[in-house]
């Protein structure tokens, strides 16, 4: 697949394109610089990597320019590689968009090729890739301790990718008693029902606590 | 409480706030405490630098530097008032740590300094004159106190129409000296007194120069926030660029490594080294977070504090008036930032606690954070550094940080500041 990449420090810049290319992927356009990042044609890739501190401001800039590149066509895969474990921005990257087709890992986990690769496959395959550490900040304080048994086997079978009616069947109990179940997970993990994608950051919250 | 407190205390106890005050009392406890010496002392040594100074002003090559030597006199005499158990008079010129004609340009434009030439002036005239008073006063206790011996070697006393060529005669004099010693003690009461007065009305600072004082130190403690947050931030951007990068590029290279071999045995000790470098960058994240939050300059403060947690959870409640990702003034959030991660890390370290929950609330341009922790409480703000220095910070802007942490808990601190300043 041809793919984007901003990051600044040529070091890495070097290591994931010999990553990559070496999966049979393609890296058609590098930039170390956010403002570069915003002109990129967008349909030109299928995907953008892109790191979260840039030039020419230093901050979050690669982020920023991410998301403008997503207001422009919201269904662009974006993967951001970042040294901070901050669910401030993991959380404004899941609400772009449809909170699909986006990947926040730190970057040491491109040290794990096989994982860092299937990363990049499952948000290029419209998939959410959030690093372990970034969840366990961005749903803050053992919000799993506070379910109920009953709640927590619901939110095991939904991390199978088990569907409401195929809950109720395993579990034995009607299709109205997993939807409350569902609905009190979601309070007491802090997910009002304007969340984007709830179900997938409760499914989240429990694979990266179990 | 220390010796040198308590010494500090008994002084203050028995010391004067005005040069007057001693004389004010009953005679006898006057003149058999050690104040009327004292005074002597004072007014020999005054009358000592008047006549230098006399000199000095005579002698008229030192004249041009008046300034220098008047403000080393200025020094001296506003530590000298001690003598007479009155506090120092406070330092009026302001400090300056430039070069030395820089520090000479301050001070001849400092009012201060020509205050201190006039005094040199005062002490000029009357060191000199009253050293003549002094004198004549002297001889006459001298002449009466040792009357008796005067005639004993056959010199004659005139007093008067009084003459007296006898030992006999002579001893009436002695008592005489009595009153004339208790007047010449009271006399150099006055005189020190007037000289202190003198002294401290010249010497001291002005309401302005005080004001401007307070001014020089609240700007310089400002300055001295301000480069310590520079520091943080060029360490965090020195790590950053540094050792950070080096081990994302070595843990890279370790997986392609880890990738290209078919080695099972290299491949694990590989992977080995690759936790290894992960576990080194996870504790480096923390030590750069603490140093300088970037998420506190690109998201504001809510996001910061909710990414404090860590080993213990932290939730962060918006409150009263407070609207999602509202920024403030770069100071303010810095200020409850730190305010907010000192609590978080006191809570874990010494509190026990296992939840802190951050409540931010805005009300009419006044914000408020109170930070309460479920732990065991008994903090204390003469004993932590930590938060003494949060406090100072606070008040830096105006603010105010209270900490109330009853044994058995909860600690609760609150911020309260405005927002526009």
């Amino acid at each position: 697949m041809r793919i984007a990449l901003a990051e600044d420090s040529v070091l890495l810049a070097e290591g994931l394109i010999r990553i990559l290319e070496r999966a049979g992927h393609r890296v058609v356009e590098t930039f170390d610089d956010a403002d570069a990042l915003r002109g990129l044609d967008s349909a030109a890739v299928d995907l953008v990597v892109t790191d979260v501190r840039m030039p020419p401001g230093h901050g979050d800039d690669g982020l920023r320019a991410a998301l403008d590149l997503r207001q422009r066509r919201p269904d662009l895969p974006i993967l951001v590689l970042s040294q901070y474990v901050a669910a401030a921005y993991a959380r404004r990257l899941l609400d772009s968009g449809r909170g699909g087709a986006v990947g926040y890992l730190l970057k040491e986990r491109v040290g794990r090729v096989a994982d860092f690769l299937r990363a990049v496959d499952t948000v290029v395959a419209g998939g959410v890739v959030v690093d372990p550490e970034v969840i366990t900040t961005m749903f803050t304080g053992h919000a799993l301790e506070r379910l109920t048994p009953r709640e927590t086997e619901v939110l095991a079978a939904m991390a199978r990718g088990a569907s409401n009616s195929e809950i109720a069947a395993a579990l034995v109990i009607s299709s109205a008693a997993v939807a409350k179940h569902v609905a009190n997970i979601f309070a007491k993990l802090d997910l009002p029902p304007e969340t984007e994608n709830r179900r997938v950051r409760a499914i989240l919250v429990y694979l990266s606590h179990a | 409480m220390t010796s040198e407190q308590t010494t500090a205390a008994v002084e203050t106890d028995c010391g004067y706030s005005s040069p007057w005050e001693p004389m004010g009392r009953s005679p006898l406890r006057y003149l058999t405490s050690s104040d009327p010496w004292r005074a002597l002392l004072y007014t020999a040594v005054t009358l000592l630098l008047g006549c230098l100074v006399f000199v000095a002003y005579v002698v008229i090559v030192l004249l041009p530097l008046a300034p220098a030597w008047s403000s080393l006199l200025g020094r001296i005499d506003r530590a000298r008032v001690r003598l007479l158990r009155v506090p120092a008079i406070a330092d009026p010129h302001r400090p300056v740590d430039e070069s030395l004609s820089v520090r000479i340009g301050v001070r001849l434009g400092e009012p201060s300094t020509w205050r201190e030439v006039v005094y040199s002036l005062v002490l000029g005239i009357f060191g000199p004159l009253a050293a003549l008073g002094f004198m004549i006063l002297g001889a006459f206790i001298g002449v009466f106190a040792f009357a008796p011996l005067i005639a004993a070697n056959d010199e004659q006393i005139n007093f008067w129409t009084w003459t007296v060529d006898s030992v006999a005669e002579s001893w009436w004099f002695v008592p005489m000296a009595i009153p004339l010693i208790v007047v010449a003690l009271y006399l150099c009461g006055v005189a020190s007194a007037i000289v202190a007065s003198i002294a401290s009305w010249l010497l001291g600072p002005r309401e302005e120069e005080l004001a401007a004082k307070v001014q020089a130190l609240d700007s310089s403690r400002g300055v001295l926030v301000g480069s310590f947050e520079a520091e943080r931030r060029r360490i965090e951007r020195d790590l950053h660029d540094g050792p950070q990068q080096e081990l994302v590029g070595a843990a890279m290279q370790l997986g392609e490594l880890a990738q290209s071999s078919d080695d099972h045995e290299l491949r694990t000790e590989v992977e080995a080294a690759q936790v290894r470098v992960e576990r080194a960058l996870a504790s480096l994240r923390d030590t750069v977070r603490g140093v300088y939050p970037r998420v506190l300059d690109d998201v504001g403060v809510e996001a910061a504090c909710a990414e404090l947690g860590g080993p213990i959870a932290v939730r962060v409640v918006p409150s009263a008036g407070w609207t999602p990702g509202r920024r403030l003034p770069a100071a303010v959030e810095r200020a409850l930032y730190y305010t907010a991660s000192e609590a978080v890390t006191n809570a874990t370290r010494h509190g026990a606690a296992s939840t802190v929950t951050i409540e931010l609330s805005e009300v009419v341009d006044v914000v408020t954070m109170v930070v309460t922790d479920d732990g065991v409480g008994g903090a204390d703000l003469a004993r932590g550094t930590g938060l003494a220095g949060l406090v100072e910070r606070a008040h830096a802007l105006g603010a105010e940080l209270t900490v109330d942490s009853p044994r058995g808990g909860p600690t609760v601190l609150r911020w309260t500041g405005r927002t526009d300043r």
